[in-house]
């Protein structure tokens, strides 16, 4: 349950988020086999909490304090009112095509939030926070045009490939292709963030969902068709693939700058950059800040 | 509903056992002989190495330990030994540090630890926590809930084995290339 609240010492609005620790549910809800004891604070909040303490950026999220009561725990933080995707979805379809004015506009916006989109990733990173669930519902926008990081419960305090993940992580439409390709347990790190924040970004200037799966298959599918089929996946992706790779289409890469019209040569080159099938070959947060595309003077307030 | 600032661990939990003592004594008027500050800090250290011998015991590694006696040395920075036993906390920072380093990692291990001495198998879940410690369950969670509000959440505790074991990983990387080169 999140709640909107006013303290009353400082006159700050929060946000509480409060979870009510159910007698027999434990760590991770999803597991049977703990249930039964009560194992004090769940495991997962825990970690939320632990890593929202310990970022401090203008980027990220603040986490006010927490407070634990009576198997009730309640975290507040800052109160932010709007995130990127009710952003997204207020925008009616004139502002993405017909009207150019409007459309430059979006662009402009566009990159505006991307630079601060990047600098929380980048943020996280150099702290060794893994994000793992990078979507336009988990930037949220304050009243100063500040964007903020949220979403830290699939978060990891990790960024060494030292041991396998597991693959739920990250809202379908955003996972990078080495997580669905991965099996079971994928190895991967930093990239994936990388990954779902140029998903994102495209979003951002087209209004839709840059791919668009039902499945994991079906979203494997997308991404081949607008970027193309891999032609040498070993060498392509740094592990090995499943063999069923094979089996797929072979697409050939379609032009980004086509998708994601009106954006500037820059943008596009950004973005191809992000969307790299390797890992390793993925532009870094920290070298997408110095992309020629955030250089010179962007801010909103030309006009 | 008005939000209320950071409350201190008293007001959530009442006060510590070691502060209702202080108070009642105080009320009455009986002078109390409390322990100095040296007596503390050999208290202290010596439960510190309760949790050496216990994590050992325990066959946990090494990142959870060091978590556990950051935790311990940042907790005695607030509290006082008398008030909350330091044979106690020894046990609750050992349990917090699992759960913030994920630890026994689920995905690997069926989270059985194997204790070395009778080679009795537990899931590691509080109860058989609270069972090896020899503390009552309710007082083990109770002090969780103390000591998180004493560390004010601040959990993450940034060790050197991590760059470290980067560093290496990146050396041994570095090397191969050069063979190969």
């Amino acid at each position: 349950m999140v709640v909107k609240c006013e303290s009353r010492v400082s006159g700050k609005v929060m946000v509480v988020k409060r979870i009510k620790k159910m007698p027999s549910v434990s760590g991770d809800a999803s597991d049977e086999d703990e249930a039964g004891a009560d194992q004090g604070f769940p495991v997962r909040y825990l970690r939320e909490a632990c890593l929202l303490r310990a970022c401090n950026h203008p980027n990220v999220m603040k986490l006010e304090f927490v407070t634990y009561h009576e198997g009730q725990i309640e975290l507040f933080s800052e109160f932010v009112g709007l995130n990127v995707e009710d952003y997204i979805s207020s925008l009616s379809d004139e502002y993405f095509t017909r009207n150019k004015q409007k459309h430059e506009w979006v662009l402009q916006l566009g990159r505006y939030f991307m630079k601060q989109v990047l600098k929380g990733i980048d943020y996280c990173h150099s702290i060794g926070i893994l994000l793992r669930d990078v979507k336009p519902r988990n930037f949220l926008i304050s009243s100063d045009g500040t964007l903020k990081l949220t979403g830290f419960v699939l978060a990891r305090f990790s960024l060494l490939p030292e041991e396998p993940l597991t693959q739920q992580v990250v809202t379908l439409s955003y996972r990078a292709p080495e997580i669905i390709l991965g099996g079971t347990y994928p190895v991967y790190t930093a990239p994936v963030d990388i990954w779902s924040a140029g998903c994102t970004f495209a979003e951002m200037i087209t209004g839709r969902t840059l791919f668009e799966g039902d499945s994991e298959i079906g979203q494997l599918l997308k991404i081949f068709k607008l970027l193309g089929t891999p032609s040498d996946c070993n060498k392509s992706f740094c592990f090995e693939v499943p063999s069923y790779i094979e089996l797929l289409p072979q697409w050939q890469p379609q032009s980004l700058s086509e998708r994601l019209e009106g954006l500037c040569d820059e943008g596009v080159d950004l973005l191809s950059r992000m969307l790299l099938y390797h890992p390793c070959s993925r532009i870094t947060a920290r070298d997408a800040l110095k992309h020629p595309y955030f250089q010179g003077d962007h801010s909103l307030m030309k006009t | 509903r008005a939000g209320s600032e950071e409350q201190q661990p008293d007001v959530v939990l009442g006060p510590s056992p070691g502060k209702k003592a202080r108070t009642e004594c105080e009320e009455s008027g009986v002078q109390v002989d409390c322990i100095t500050l040296q007596e503390e800090q050999i208290i202290q250290d010596y439960y510190l190495e309760g949790v050496f011998s216990l994590s050992n015991k325990l066959k946990l590694p090494a990142n959870v330990e060091t978590t556990a006696i950051t935790f311990y040395k940042r907790f005695y920075l607030y509290c006082s030994a008398m008030d909350y036993h330091p044979k106690d906390i020894m046990f609750t920072v050992l349990w917090v540090a699992c759960k913030v380093e994920h630890y026994p990692s689920r995905y690997i291990n069926a989270q059985k630890v194997v204790l070395n001495e009778n080679s009795r198998e537990f899931s590691f879940d509080a109860p058989a926590f609270a069972d090896h410690g020899n503390i009552p369950i309710e007082h083990l969670l109770r002090l969780e809930q103390v000591l998180l509000q004493v560390l004010k959440y601040h959990l993450m505790v940034h060790h050197p084995f991590r760059p470290l074991r980067g560093f290496l990983e990146m050396w041994t990387k570095r090397s191969d290339s050069m063979k190969l080169a």
